[in-house]
C-alpha cells in the first residue's frame, strides 16, 4: 500500500472498521512513515474535539411531554367522535394488516367469488326451466304464498316465480 | 426475571400498549436528546425533533418488523428528521449563525470555552447533510459501521467515504484550534 491509499483508509483503521490482515500492513507502514503517523494524530485531534463537544442535560419532563403528546394522538379527533361514543369499526382488523396481508385477504375473497361462479354456473342456467309449476307449487318456500286471492301481490310473485322463461314469452 | 427487550416492547406498543411505550421512551430518551442536540446544536430544536422521533415509533409500531435491531431503526427515524431539519434550515436562513465573540472580550475561561464550541458547531454545520449524519454517529453510542451504513441507507464502504471526507472537511476548518 502506498501513502495515497493508507490516508484513504485511516479514520476506519482508527474506528478498527478494515480487515485484520489491512490493519497489520497499515500498522507496518505506519512503523515507516512518518508523514502518515502524523496524519493519524490529527485525525484523532479532531476527533477529540467532536467528543468534548458538550450537550446539555435531557430537559425536565422530556418523558412526560412525549407520553402527554401520545395520549391526545391516541384519542380519536374530537370532530370524527363516532355516534354513540362507540368505536364501532368493523374493518378495523383489515386496516390494521400489513400491506401484503391486505393483498392475501382481497386474493382470497376474489377466488372465493370466482369459485362460487363457477360452482353455480349449472344451477343459474338450468335450474328455472326444469322446475314445472306442479313442481313449483311444492318448492320449499313457496307454500305459504299458495292460499292467495287472485289479485295480491302475493300471487303475482307466485305466477312469475313458477313461469318458466319458454311460457313468459308465449304468454306476451 | 430476564428485562423485556426493545423489540418485545414495540410489539406490545403495536397492540396499544402505552405503558410499554413510556419504557421505550425512558429507556432511549437520553442518548436520542443527545444524538439530536448534536446534529442541530439547539436545545428548542432538538427537543422538538427527540420529542417527533418517539410519537413517529409510535405512529409506526403496527408495521414494525424486527428484522433490524430497535436501536437501529430508531436512529434511523430520528437521523432521517435531523438531515430533514438541517436541509431546511440551510435553506430558510442562512445568516443565522452565530457571531463570533471578538477575541479582546474573552478573557473569561467560560466564553472561550463557548466560543470553542461554537466553532466545532460552525464546522460541523458547514458539511453536507449525510456527512454530517456519518461524523455525529460515529461518535455516538458506540455505532459500527455497519450499523451507520443500516441508519443512513447507503453502503458500509459509502460510510467509511462519508466519514474520510467529513474529516477532511472538518481538520481543515479546525486546524486553528489544533495543538501544533
Ligand atoms: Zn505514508
Amino acid at each position: 500500500m502506498n501513502c495515497k491509499e493508507i490516508l484513504s483508509r485511516l479514520h476506519a483503521y482508527i474506528d478498527e472498521e478494515v480487515p485484520a490482515r489491512l490493519m497489520r500492513e497499515m500498522e507496518e507502514h505506519l512503523g515507516v512513515c512518518p508523514s502518515c503517523r502524523s496524519q493519524v494524530e490529527r485525525i484523532r485531534q479532531v476527533d477529540d474535539m467532536l467528543d468534548s463537544m458538550t450537550v446539555p442535560p435531557l430537559p425536565q419532563r422530556f418523558s412526560a411531554r412525549v407520553m402527554a403528546e401520545a395520549r391526545r394522538r391516541a384519542l380519536p379527533a374530537p370532530g370524527k367522535r363516532p355516534l354513540l361514543g362507540l368505536d364501532w369499526m368493523p374493518l378495523r382488523w383489515f386496516v390494521d394488516l400489513t400491506v401484503p396481508m391486505r393483498l392475501a385477504a382481497c386474493a382470497m375473497v376474489l377466488v372465493a367469488c370466482l369459485l362460487g361462479m363457477f360452482m353455480s354456473r349449472d344451477l343459474s342456467l338450468s335450474g328455472s326451466a326444469r322446475t314445472t309449476v306442479a313442481e313449483g307449487e311444492n318448492l320449499d318456500g313457496f307454500e305459504w304464498f299458495s292460499p292467495t286471492p287472485p289479485t295480491s301481490l302475493g300471487s303475482a310473485y307466485l305466477t312469475l316465480a313458477l313461469t318458466t322463461p319458454e311460457e313468459k314469452s308465449v304468454s306476451r | 426475571m430476564r428485562e423485556t427487550t426493545d423489540e418485545e416492547l414495540m410489539q406490545a406498543v403495536a397492540g396499544g400498549d402505552l405503558e410499554a411505550f413510556n419504557e421505550l421512551v425512558l429507556r432511549h430518551q437520553d442518548l436520542a436528546w443527545k444524538l439530536a442536540y448534536r446534529f442541530l446544536g439547539d436545545a428548542i430544536e432538538a427537543e422538538d425533533v427527540a420529542q417527533e422521533s418517539f410519537l413517529k415509533i409510535l405512529e409506526a409500531a403496527p408495521r414494525y418488523r424486527p428484522t433490524a435491531t430497535f436501536r437501529t431503526y430508531f436512529y434511523r427515524i430520528l437521523t432521517h428528521l435531523c438531515i430533514d431539519r438541517v436541509r431546511k434550515k440551510q435553506l430558510t436562513s442562512i445568516d443565522d449563525i452565530p457571531e463570533a465573540i471578538d477575541p479582546s472580550l474573552s478573557q473569561d475561561e467560560g466564553l472561550i470555552e463557548k466560543e470553542r464550541q461554537d466553532q466545532i458547531h460552525l464546522a460541523l454545520d458547514a458539511l453536507p447533510p449525510n456527512q454530517k449524519a456519518a461524523m455525529i454517529l460515529r461518535h455516538h453510542d458506540g455505532l459500527s459501521y455497519a450499523e451507520i451504513s443500516q441508519i443512513l441507507g447507503v453502503t458500509p464502504k459509502a460510510v467509511e467515504g462519508l466519514i474520510s471526507r467529513a474529516g477532511a472537511s472538518l481538520q481543515a476548518r479546525l486546524s486553528h484550534l489544533q495543538k501544533k
